[in-house]
């Protein structure tokens, strides 16, 4: 019996391996083909621009009026060229006229309509609706003319016009949640839908009527891999070329493996945010306290394993930042000055009181984000020795109420116009419902600066206005604003074409120029 | 017989029926919804007007009672309404994962019988032996190591070191691809069957009977064959119907590890997504398939077993 069963094993690794080495001779015909091969941490469960925030495959198939450059710039893409009027209030774009939709019908400026009122349609059930309410209406001037209507001036409309175009007649009538197009998407980018596997990986192959430059890849898959240990694995195997990684994985890199990890700045940061109906940070005094209380240089270090650098403000990444020398430092005796002067001295267990209060207040983050949860337990442990009490409360993400926290431990940043993730978070219009101004930050200079620099036209000046706005946070400051974060992409070593332009939040966006990567096959 | 399956069946209804009115109400009781889960690491970008109207694009505005009542009335008409995170109809997206989970889990099962049967009859035989020590301690390590590192592991091994192997993913369905997952999943339970089998050989091998054959010169092999074997299988069928809602639950773990397109897989991604209808069909579907099973498995037991037969016939009347 048991040399039986032996045998019968033997016969099934047999067997087995017999299935791997007739596999290997049928995968040995695609190596002439260029194929970059991208590990995703999600699945790709719809292809809709309309439909997704930030799902890189989208622009690859899809392609809007405008795209950013490597200074994130805005140039133009299907629009040729706009006109602003002086008001800022209507742009009328010139579409060009040689794009067109891989099933051959043109791309023109009735398909920029239906796009922009699908976004803003109630029943879309979509997370990008918010990016697009300065637009007050979107009219069809000829074929190829649109004029876009606001508002109130808003430039970084032309940055989030970057959102791909979709087309009309195959979806007029289609309910957009739920439409067959979302599983067969025909878009107008540099790559078309080949395959849908059943395990959920995507092959796009290049689209040969693309108006653009031609991309040099023959194909690019997208592939799931949920788990980011198997991730690195598929890195190490040359399974896949191109995946995010842990800071915490790079220790695992070793000399010969066939990827590089390629460090890419992203305008994105972390900060303390106050609660401004708080009295106790009323007193800017205290606020610039606990600025100089905190070693960022350290949260780097420790939390983010050397992958990122300190934050001294929202614009730090853009053309419109001032240097960093101008922002905070780690410097103790003047935090403690500082608390002093504005009346605060140590009791008995060493915590800071005034008038029989005792400086204290809960330090939300939300339990999912990791990072978040230990930057509010660093930040906590560095303001202990100046008697600040900060509670570290990790708090279920949608349990966060993000206007009612005492402090919360914050996340923005956008790589396009200075104006994108300013004047929507510190300009006093921008309080309540639905706005983002969660913290009720006021300040009239920060004010009157935000919307001279958003109605200027001219860049030098706007760039003057905001070095200003930057000098103002720095006295009053709204935020503890604490590190920038870096996008960590392993790339295998025969691909190129990855730039280094300034991405997103979660490194979105590495893949904007895919029509100059490129990969060596043997 | 036939009543006794009639009667299994609406005792199954009762059970599918109140096990759904739990699971709809549970899983609405995680903090969190679709809209938000759409909005994901934006989360602070969603507005409470904006959450209102994507919860009523989708209907989940109503009351819950009345919202069940109209699922309920959908899923008897085969209606399983549209996953909330792709619009796709729930019973297409569950039925796509449906085939790479039955692979795996019937090749996971084939390791866990093949295993069992031949290191639980040989240890069991061999009771207190070297052998038997070595194995038992084996399949006490295997029980015991979380199957997301013991998977990793043989990642390393298989597809890193030896390049033999590819380390996840179902590729278009070759061997390779399911020999690392339903080998993790096989060694993570092949301990208890391993152990159950033993236990059974070595109270069987030592009763009045098998003395009785053995004097009497019948050979060890036909002794094993015809009397230790088929006395051992009716405790392992009945725990293979019992471990399978076990399988599917870990199945999870490894489906994840190693990107294997199955149910365990789904299941996670609707549930952190809160895409109630496919989470609802696929717990469903999974009570459905256990209960099956376990049918099956006492129908199997009956027709091996006279004794249980009879008892099966009593029950019927």
């Amino acid at each position: 019996m048991n040399k039986k069963m032996w045998i019968v094993s033997l016969v099934i690794a047999l067997l087995s391996l017999a299935g791997c080495s007739q596999e290997n001779s049928n995968s040995a015909a695609s190596t002439t083909t260029k194929q970059l091969i991208y590990g995703m941490n999600s699945e790709i469960e719809k292809i809709n621009p309309v439909l997704d925030e930030s799902q890189e495959i989208d622009t690859l198939l899809f392609r809007g009026l405008t795209k950013p450059n490597a200074e994130n710039e805005v140039t133009p893409d299907l629009a040729e060229s706009w006109k602003v009027s002086d008001d800022q209030l209507t742009y009328l774009f010139a579409l060009r006229q040689d794009a067109t939709w891989q099933d051959g019908e043109p791309v023109t400026a009735r398909d920029v309509k239906f796009t922009f009122d699908q976004i803003r349609n109630p029943k879309t059930n979509t997370p990008i609706s918010g990016e697009f309410n300065e637009i007050a209406s979107v009219e069809v001037i000829g074929d190829y003319e649109i004029e876009m209507t606001l508002h109130r001036p808003f430039p970084p409309l032309l940055d989030k016009l970057k959102v791909g175009i979709v087309p009309e007649h195959l979806l007029q009538g289609e309910d957009l949640n739920t439409t067959e197009f979302n599983q067969n998407p025909v878009g107008n980018g540099p790559f078309k839908l080949k395959k849908w596997d059943a395990d959920h990986t995507i092959i796009l192959e290049r689209n040969e009527g693309y108006y653009g430059t031609a991309p040099k890849l023959d194909e690019v898959v997208f592939k799931s891999v949920p788990d980011a240990n198997t991730r690195i694995l598929q890195l190490k195997t040359g399974e896949i070329d191109l995946a995010l990684v842990e800071p915490n994985q790079l220790a695992s890199s070793k000399k010969g493996d066939p990827y590089s990890v390629h460090e890419i700045p992203t305008a994105d940061y972390r900060a303390v945010m106050y609660n401004f109906d708080l009295p106790l940070f009323q007193d800017k005094r205290i606020r610039q306290a606990m600025n100089y209380a905190v070693n960022r240089d350290e949260l780097v270090k420790g939390i983010l394993a050397g992958k990122g650098e300190a934050a001294y403000g929202p614009l730090q990444k853009s053309w419109a930042g001032t240097s960093k020398t101008e922002g905070y430092t780690y410097n103790p005796q003047k935090a403690e000055q500082l608390l002093a002067e504005a009346g605060w001295v140590k009791d008995q267990q060493g915590v800071l009181t005034k008038d029989g209060q005792r400086f204290e207040f809960e330090l939300v983050s939300p339990i999912q984000d990791t990072v978040r949860v230990a930057l509010a337990n660093v930040v906590s442990e560095q303001l202990k020795p100046f008697g600040i009490v900060a509670k570290p409360k990790p708090v279920d993400q949608h349990a966060i109420k993000y206007d009612g926290e005492e402090a919360l431990i914050i996340g923005w940043g956008s790589e396009f116009d200075p104006d994108d993730h300013t004047y929507r978070l510190f300009h006093s219009d921008e309080i309540g419902d639905g706005q983002y101004n969660f913290g009720s930050y006021q300040n009239t200079k920060v004010d009157e600066l935000l919307l001279k620099a958003r109605t200027t036209v001219n860049q030098d000046e706007r760039k003057a206005y905001y070095h200003q706005f930057q000098d103002e946070l720095t006295t009053d400051p709204p935020y503890n604003f604490l590190v920038y974060l870096q996008a960590l992409y392993g790339v295998n070593e025969n691909v190129s074409g990855i730039s280094m332009r300034t991405l997103g939040h979660h490194g979105f966006g590495v893949l904007w120029n895919i029509e100059e990567w490129d990969k060596k096959v043997k | 017989m036939g009543r006794f399956i009639i009667k299994r069946i609406v005792e199954s209804l009762f059970v599918l029926i109140i096990g759904s009115m739990l699971c709809f109400a549970f899983i609405r009781t995680l903090p969190g919804d679709p809209a938000a889960a759409m909005y994901g690491d934006q989360l602070q970008k969603l507005s409470d007007a904006d959450r209102l109207r994507i919860i009523e694009n989708l209907g989940l505005d109503e009351s819950l009672p009345m919202q069940y009542v109209k699922w309920l009335g959908q899923v008897f008409q085969g209606e399983w309404g549209q996953s909330t995170i792709s619009g796709v109809d729930a019973a297409t997206v569950v039925a796509g994962s449906l085939q790479p989970t039955f692979l795996l889990l019937l090749s996971s099962q084939f390791l866990i019988l093949l295993l069992a049967v031949v290191f639980g009859v040989s240890t069991g035989l061999k009771h207190r032996s070297l052998y038997d020590h070595v194995v038992t301690i084996i399949s006490f390590i295997f029980l015991s190591i979380p199957p997301f590192w013991f998977a990793l592991m043989l990642m390393i091994f298989f597809s890193v070191y030896l390049g033999i192997l590819p380390t996840s993913g179902m590729g278009n369905g070759q061997i390779r691809y399911i020999l690392l997952p339903s080998l993790v999943l096989a060694l993570a339970h092949a301990g208890y069957f391993l152990r159950l089998i033993r236990n059974h050989i070595i109270i069987t091998k030592n009763s009045g009977f098998i003395f009785a054959l053995k004097a009497r010169g019948f050979s060890e092999w036909s002794i094993l064959k015809k009397h230790l074997l088929p006395n051992a299988s009716i405790p392992l069928l009945s725990y293979t119907g019992i471990s399978l809602a076990v399988s599917l639950a870990s199945s999870v773990v490894v489906e994840t590890i190693f990107s294997w397109p199955g149910l365990g897989r789904l299941a996670l991604k609707s549930a952190l997504a809160h895409d109630y209808p496919v989470l609802l069909a696929i717990i469903m579907l999974s009570m459905v398939f256990v209960i099956l099973v376990n049918l099956l498995v006492d129908l199997l037991c009956a027709w091996i077993d006279p004794r249980l037969r009879n008892q099966v016939l009593e029950e019927g009347k």
